[in-house]
């Protein structure tokens, strides 16, 4: 279950040029240009949770939080996730602004790549474990229903067939209720 | 009941992932999901799926997977270990890291009770430094085989090579007959990837410390995409003794509403392959 083709694998998909092949003695293997596109997004598992989608103020920020999970099916190093493209009400959210918050500790989630150059030292995403994603906003959001579209944007740490190149999953399309505190 | 003086059926813990995923059912409910398979089932984990701080084995998941393990009657068959060559974003580990990352993963290993340990390939270039930890954990270590790793790439027979030339006996090969996967019943095929032929199994053959089982389709109790006949054949009259885990990996088609009785078909298919070629 190792190659980031099976549809499976998860998190990020595509057999990418074989950049660790490359570098090695041995001839590279001979690599697949794309893994099989899955019927729906994420094999049907959503990025962002039916619960947790509310309002709420960081750091003096006002804006809104939803919660979410790894599609894949393990859990990866933190430093493999490094932003999100996401649209609510069709009005795209900037990703520099966003906080992700794992465990109850608060990442910047672009500054993620950066987190350490010692792996004893980056966290792990397990994948059974769900994460807060803070987005800055200008306004409280109205009660009611909300239109959430877009991607965590990851790469895979393992891929039999080379370095991931961080092409982002399908896009995911959600409708979900605010929370009221 | 496995037919006699074959090799012994199991099944890993990824062919439950919808399931698990998705919290329906526990680890401890993916563990009796596989007692219910047999008497003395082997059961094989994946590292970074069914435990935390990986590359780490936490004390508390080493003290519930043995219970859990002596509770189901279960037999720990191998362990799926990560190289994880890309972790960081701009470069690759060298080999000090490969080998530092491992190594808690085979001690992990050991203390789960596992007796093999699948391998990514990119542990190739660090094998001389990792046997002596195989050795001392008692652990057969095993090159993934898998996709686009087919028997015939040049990746591959190097692998063959390099096992065939320090000939130990902690080091072989986890064939992933995904390789032999030709998808003629509509699962998507990656390109550029051309399945190995059954036959190509008896070239790897004596250097298999286990299979897994993969495929990603049934229809009507029969897996169109992978000659398992000819591979079980190929198995049974070799004389291949270790352990199959099944492998489920096509529950994304949406086609089965449970993995554990797909799983189940899958255990029914080869035992009739057993059966009939070992009566041969």
């Amino acid at each position: 279950m190792t190659a980031t083709g099976a549809a499976l694998a998860g998190g990020f998909v595509g057999f990418g040029m074989a950049q660790q092949a490359k570098k090695a003695a041995a001839p590279a293997p001979t690599p697949a240009k794309q893994a099989p596109t899955p019927p729906g997004p994420d094999q049907g598992r959503s990025w962002i949770c039916d619960d947790g989608f509310k309002n709420t103020v960081v750091n003096g920020q006002k804006g809104f939080q939803i919660r979410i999970r790894i599609t894949g099916y393990r859990g990866l190093p933190l430093n493999c996730f490094s932003g999100a493209e996401l649209k609510i009400d069709g009005r795209r959210v900037d990703p520099n602004g966003m906080i992700l918050t794992l465990n109850r500790v608060h990442y910047k989630l672009v500054d993620l790549p950066k987190l350490s150059d010692n792996w004893r030292d980056v966290p792990e995403w397990y994948v059974m474990d769900k994460a807060e994603l803070f987005c800055p906003w200008e306004n409280a959001l109205s009660q009611g229903e909300h239109v959430l579209e877009g991607y965590l944007i990851s790469r895979g740490p393992f891929g039999t067939g080379g370095r991931g190149e961080g092409r982002p999953r399908p896009s995911l399309t959600k409708r979900l209720v605010l929370e009221s505190d | 009941m496995n037919a006699p003086s074959t090799f012994k059926l199991g099944v890993t813990l990824y062919s439950f992932t919808t399931e698990f995923w998705a919290y329906k059912w526990s680890f401890e409910d993916c563990m009796r999901k596989a007692a219910q398979l047999g008497p003395g089932m082997g059961v094989e984990i994946v590292g970074p799926q069914h435990h935390r701080n990986f590359p780490e084995v936490p004390d508390e998941f080493v003290r519930t997977f043995r219970s859990s393990v002596e509770a189901n009657g279960l037999v720990p068959t191998s362990y799926g270990s990560y190289a994880d060559p890309f972790f960081y974003p701009d470069r690759d580990f060298n080999e000090d890291e490969m080998v530092e990352y491992v190594i808690p993963q085979l001690k992990g290993a050991n203390r789960l009770g596992f007796s093999t340990v699948r391998l990514q390939y990119f542990n190739y270039k660090v094998i001389e430094k990792l046997l002596p930890y195989a050795k001392k954990y008692k652990l057969k270590l095993g090159y993934e085989v898998h996709v686009p790793i087919m028997i015939e790439t040049p990746i591959c027979q190097m692998l063959i090579e390099q096992v065939k030339k320090i000939s130990s006996e902690y080091l072989g090969l986890t064939p992933d007959f995904g390789i032999f996967e030709n998808r003629v019943s509509g699962v998507p095929q990656p390109e550029n990837v051309k399945p190995s032929p059954a036959k190509a199994l008896e070239q790897i053959l004596p250097y298999i410390i286990h299979i897994h089982g993969k495929f990603h389709r049934m229809i009507k109790g029969e897996i169109p995409d992978i000659p398992y006949e000819d591979l079980v054949r190929i198995l049974v009259q070799g004389g291949y003794k270790g352990w199959m885990s099944t492998e489920f990996e096509g529950s994304d088609l949406g086609e089965y509403p449970n993995s554990f009785e797909i799983v189940k078909a899958h255990h029914a298919l080869i035992k009739r392959f057993q059966m009939k070629y070992a009566a041969t």
